[in-house]
C-alpha cells in the first residue's frame, strides 16, 4: 500500500500525461449529453406556465329546466360546464337514441360549432331547404349542417366533427333535467380538434354553479 | 468499445428512456412519476460526472455501487409505488 | 500537456470568457482539496436559493396575496396546474434544505475556524444571509394562510408586543402594517418574494468577491492537495455533481411525499389546532415554554437571550481572537460548538414531539443539563488522547480531520458519528418524557450505547493519506 503511494508519488508530474485521451474526450462528451438530458428533464416544469387543468373531471351537476316550462322545439341556451360555453336543450317532438324524458326526446349538444366556434342555431324540421324532414342545427357562418335527430352529426358543411352532446338526466319524480357531463368530441377551442378527451371542456374559464 | 464505454453509454441510453417517459406523463396526474423520474434522471447524470472527474480511474467502487442502487430504487418507486 | 486541438464547445467557452472575463475574477482555478463536499455547502444551498426562486415564480403566477384567495388559489395550484403539486412540495422541502444546508455550513465554518483573520466579514454577511434566510421561511410559512401557519404567526407577533415600547411599534408596524389580516399577508408577500430575495443575493454577491479575494479557507493537514483544477470543465463538474446528487434527493423525497396542506385559517377552526413553528424555529418555541420565561418580562428576557445568541453568533471572529484553526487545538471553542449544536437538536426534537405542552423545570434542567456534561466528559477525553498522540510526534492528522475529508470513508465516519450524536440527543430528551419504567431503561440504554459507539469512531478514524487523490 505504501509502495503503490510513493510510485503515485513519484508519478505526479507524468501522471499528467499518462491520462488515457480518449477515455478523457469521450467521458467529457458524455457528460456533456447526460447534462443536457437532465436540464431537459428539469425544463419540462415550464408546462406549469401552461393552462391550467383539472385534476379529475369534477362535472358539475345543474339543473337546465323543468319539463313542464319546456315547449316543443323552442331551444333554451344554457351554459354548461363553463360559464363562457353555451349549449342548446331542445325538446324534439320524437324520440332519439340519446333523448331523455318521458317521450325520450329531450337533447343538448354545444352551440359553438366545431368548424370555427361560431354559434349555431335551432331549426326545427321543415324549415330549411336543405335537409327538410329534420331538425338540425345550422351554423350560419360557413353553412354548417348538425343533424339534431341523430347526435348533431353532420350533414354538410365544413366542419370536420359533430357536436358535442350534453349528457342530461330527468328526474321523473320532479320533472326536472339536469346536466352532468359532456360526451366526446372535446367542445370547440378546448383541446385538439375531434379530441375524446372531454375533461378539457373543464379548461379556461369558471365552472357554473360556482364549482 | 470497451466494457467502461458501454457502461457509460448504458446509463445515457436509460436516460434518454427516462426523459422521454416523464415528458409523455400526465403533468397532474402523474406528477409524482414525473418527479421520481427526473431524480434517477439527476443521479445517473451525477454518476457520469463522477466517472469524469475521477479520470485517474481510482474510483472508490462505493460510491458506484451506491449511485447505481439509488437509481434502481428511485425507478423502482417510479414505477410501483408513487402515482 | 493537454492537446492544443480544442473542441467547438472549448471554443465558445473561450469566445463567451474572453468577453466577459469571468475566468479572472469568479472562476478561477481551485485547489485540489477543496473538491470536498464540506466546502460546498454554502455553494449548494445557494444552488437550492435559485430553485426556490425558480419553483417560486412559477407559482407566482397563480398566487394570490389576499386572505380571501391565498388559501384557494394555493389550493388551485397543488390541484389544477401542471406540476403545481411538484413545484410546491420541491419550494416546501428547498426551503428546510436550503436552511439546513446554510446551519451545516455555519457548523462546518465555526469548528474549522474560517472566521479568524482576514475573513471575519465573509463570516458577518455570511450571518446577514443566515438570519434572511429564516426570515424567508417565516414569512413564506403564512403565505398559504392555513390554520397552523396563520396561528404560528399570531403567536410571534404576539411574542414581539412583549417588546419596550418604540422598538415594539416600530418592528409590528414594518411587519405588520396597521394589523388587519390584509396589511399583514401583502407585507409578509413583498418581503418574502423581493426585498428578502434581493438582500441575499446581494450578500452573495459580496461573499463571493470576497471569497475570490481570500481564495478557499486552507486545509488544517500540511500535506493536503494544493495543486489547482481550473474551473471549466473540472470544478463545473465537481459543482453540477454535488447540486445534481442532493436535487435527486430533494426531488425523489418529494416524489414520495407530496405535501399536504391544514384547512383555511378562519378563527374558530383556529382554536382546535396547537400553533406549532416551522422545524427551524422550534428550539426557540421549545425555551419560551421553560417556566422562567413566563410573563411579560420572562418573555422579554427570552427575547433578550435571542438577541444575545444572535449577536455573539455574528461577532464571533471578534470575541475568538485567537489565531488557531484546528478545532483539536481549540478544545474550549469546540466544545462549546458541539454543546451548542446538540442543545438545538435536542430542543427541536423536544419540541416536536410535544406540541401544545408545557415543560417544567426539571425536565429543562436534565434535558438541557445532561447533555453538556456527557459532552464536557467526551471532549476531555479526546482532547486528552489527542495531547498524547501529538507528543508521540505523529503526523498532525487526527480523527477531526474528517471535518475536511477528501475521502468517502472519512465522510462516512463522520456521518456516522454525526448520527450516533444525534440518537444519544433523543434518548436524552426522551428518557425525561418515557412514561414507564421499560422506556426509560431503553433509553438509557440507546444514550449509553450512542456515547461508547461516537467515543470509539473517534478513536477508530485512521489518518488518511491525502495525496492519495
Amino acid at each position: 500500500m505504501s509502495s503503490t503511494a510513493e510510485e503515485k508519488t513519484v508519478m505526479k508530474v507524468a501522471e499528467e500525461e499518462v491520462i488515457n485521451e480518449s477515455r478523457r474526450n469521450f467521458l467529457k462528451s458524455m457528460a456533456f449529453l447526460s447534462a443536457v438530458f437532465a436540464f431537459s428533464g428539469i425544463l419540462g416544469i415550464v408546462r406549469a406556465l401552461g393552462p391550467i387543468q383539472m385534476k379529475i373531471p369534477e362535472w358539475p351537476r345543474i339543473k337546465v329546466a323543468n319539463i313542464k316550462d319546456l315547449k316543443e322545439k323552442e331551444p333554451i341556451i344554457f351554459n354548461y360546464p363553463l360559464e363562457n360555453t353555451p349549449n342548446i336543450l331542445v325538446k324534439l317532438g320524437k324520440r332519439v337514441t340519446n333523448g331523455v324524458g318521458p317521450d325520450e326526446d329531450i337533447v343538448a349538444y354545444s352551440q359553438i360549432c366545431q368548424h370555427l366556434g361560431c354559434m349555431v342555431r335551432f331549426m326545427p324540421a321543415g324549415s330549411s331547404s336543405e335537409f327538410p324532414d329534420r331538425n338540425l342545427f345550422y351554423c350560419p357562418c360557413h353553412a354548417g349542417f348538425y343533424d339534431a335527430d341523430d347526435g348533431a352529426k353532420i350533414l354538410a358543411g365544413p366542419p370536420l366533427y359533430p357536436l358535442p352532446p350534453v349528457k342530461l338526466e330527468y328526474d321523473s319524480s320532479t320533472g326536472d333535467i339536469y346536466a352532468v357531463g359532456m360526451g366526446p368530441p372535446v367542445i370547440f377551442g378546448k383541446g385538439p380538434p375531434g379530441s375524446t378527451e372531454v375533461w378539457r371542456d373543464l379548461v379556461g374559464g369558471k365552472l357554473v354553479g360556482g364549482g | 468499445m470497451d466494457r467502461f464505454q458501454a457502461g457509460v453509454l448504458a446509463i445515457l441510453v436509460f436516460q434518454l428512456v427516462v426523459l422521454g417517459y416523464i415528458l409523455y406523463l400526465d403533468p397532474i396526474l402523474s406528477q409524482n412519476k414525473f418527479a421520481a423520474g427526473l431524480s434517477a434522471e439527476l443521479a445517473a447524470s451525477a454518476l457520469i460526472f463522477y466517472l469524469y472527474k475521477n479520470i485517474r480511474e481510482d474510483y472508490d467502487q462505493e460510491w458506484i455501487a451506491a449511485g447505481i442502487a439509488f437509481i434502481a430504487l428511485v425507478v423502482l418507486l417510479m414505477i410501483f409505488y408513487v402515482r | 500537456m493537454a492537446s492544443e486541438e480544442k473542441g467547438t464547445i472549448y471554443r465558445i467557452v473561450d469566445w463567451i470568457d474572453s468577453r466577459f472575463g469571468f475566468s479572472r475574477t469568479i472562476l478561477r482555478p481551485a485547489p485540489r482539496y477543496s473538491l470536498s463536499p464540506t466546502y460546498w455547502l454554502g455553494a449548494i444551498a445557494f444552488v437550492v436559493f435559485l430553485l426556490q426562486g425558480v419553483t417560486g415564480i412559477l407559482m407566482m403566477q397563480y398566487y394570490v396575496p389576499s386572505p380571501d384567495k391565498a388559501y384557494e388559489s394555493t389550493m388551485q395550484i397543488v390541484s389544477s396546474v401542471s406540476y403545481g403539486l411538484f413545484i410546491e412540495t420541491v419550494h416546501l422541502y428547498g426551503a428546510y434544505a436550503m436552511i439546513l444546508l446554510a446551519f451545516l455550513h455555519l457548523v462546518r465554518g465555526y469548528f474549522v475556524g474560517v472566521y479568524k483573520r482576514p475573513r471575519e466579514l465573509m463570516w458577518i454577511v455570511g450571518m446577514v444571509m443566515g438570519l434572511a434566510a429564516l426570515a424567508m421561511g417565516f414569512t413564506g410559512y403564512l403565505l398559504p394562510w392555513t390554520v397552523i401557519s396563520k396561528s404560528a404567526v399570531d403567536v410571534s407577533i404576539g411574542l414581539i408586543n412583549n417588546l419596550p415600547d418604540p422598538i415594539r411599534g416600530m418592528i409590528v408596524y414594518i411587519i405588520a402594517g396597521t394589523g388587519s389580516d390584509e396589511e399583514l399577508l401583502l407585507r409578509f408577500f413583498s418581503f418574502h418574494v423581493v426585498v428578502l430575495p434581493v438582500i441575499i443575493i446581494l450578500c452573495f454577491a459580496i461573499k463571493l468577491h470576497m471569497f475570490e479575494v481570500h481564495g478557499a479557507s486552507e486545509p488544517l493537514s500540511e500535506e493536503a492537495d494544493k495543486r489547482e483544477v481550473k474551473w471549466f470543465p473540472d470544478v463545473l463538474v465537481y459543482l453540477l455533481m454535488l447540486s445534481f446528487v442532493f436535487l435527486s434527493v430533494l426531488f425523489a423525497i418529494s416524489a414520495i411525499f407530496p405535501v399536504e396542506f391544514p384547512p383555511k385559517f378562519s378563527p374558530e377552526v383556529a382554536a382546535q389546532y396547537a400553533p406549532q413553528p416551522e422545524w427551524y424555529f422550534l428550539w426557540m418555541y421549545q425555551i419560551l415554554k421553560i417556566p422562567i420565561f413566563e410573563g411579560k418580562t420572562g418573555v422579554q428576557a427570552a427575547l433578550a437571550l435571542f438577541m444575545l445568541i444572535a449577536l455573539v453568533v455574528t461577532f464571533l471572529p471578534f470575541i475568538d481572537r485567537s489565531e488557531k484553526r484546528n478545532p483539536m487545538e481549540r478544545p474550549f471553542a469546540t466544545t462549546i460548538g458541539v454543546i451548542a449544536v446538540v442543545e438545538i437538536v435536542i430542543l427541536t426534537i423536544w419540541g416536536a414531539l410535544t406540541p401544545g405542552k408545557g415543560v417544567s423545570l426539571v425536565d429543562a434542567i436534565i434535558v438541557l443539563g445532561l447533555p453538556i456534561l456527557i459532552v464536557g466528559l467526551i471532549s476531555r477525553a479526546v482532547y486528552l488522547r489527542y495531547q498524547h498522540v501529538k507528543a508521540l510526534k505523529m503526523p498532525k492528522k487526527f480523527a477531526w480531520e474528517f471535518v475536511e475529508a477528501s475521502t468517502s470513508s472519512n465522510l462516512l465516519l463522520f456521518f456516522a458519528m454525526s448520527f450516533f450524536i444525534a440518537v444519544g440527543s433523543c434518548s436524552i430528551s426522551m428518557i425525561t418524557m418515557s412514561t414507564n419504567l421499560f422506556s426509560a431503561i431503553m433509553n438509557t440504554i440507546s444514550l449509553i450505547t450512542s456515547i461508547i459507539m461516537s467515543v470509539w469512531i473517534l478513536y477508530s478514524a485512521e489518518p488518511r493519506n491525502v495525496l492519495r487523490r
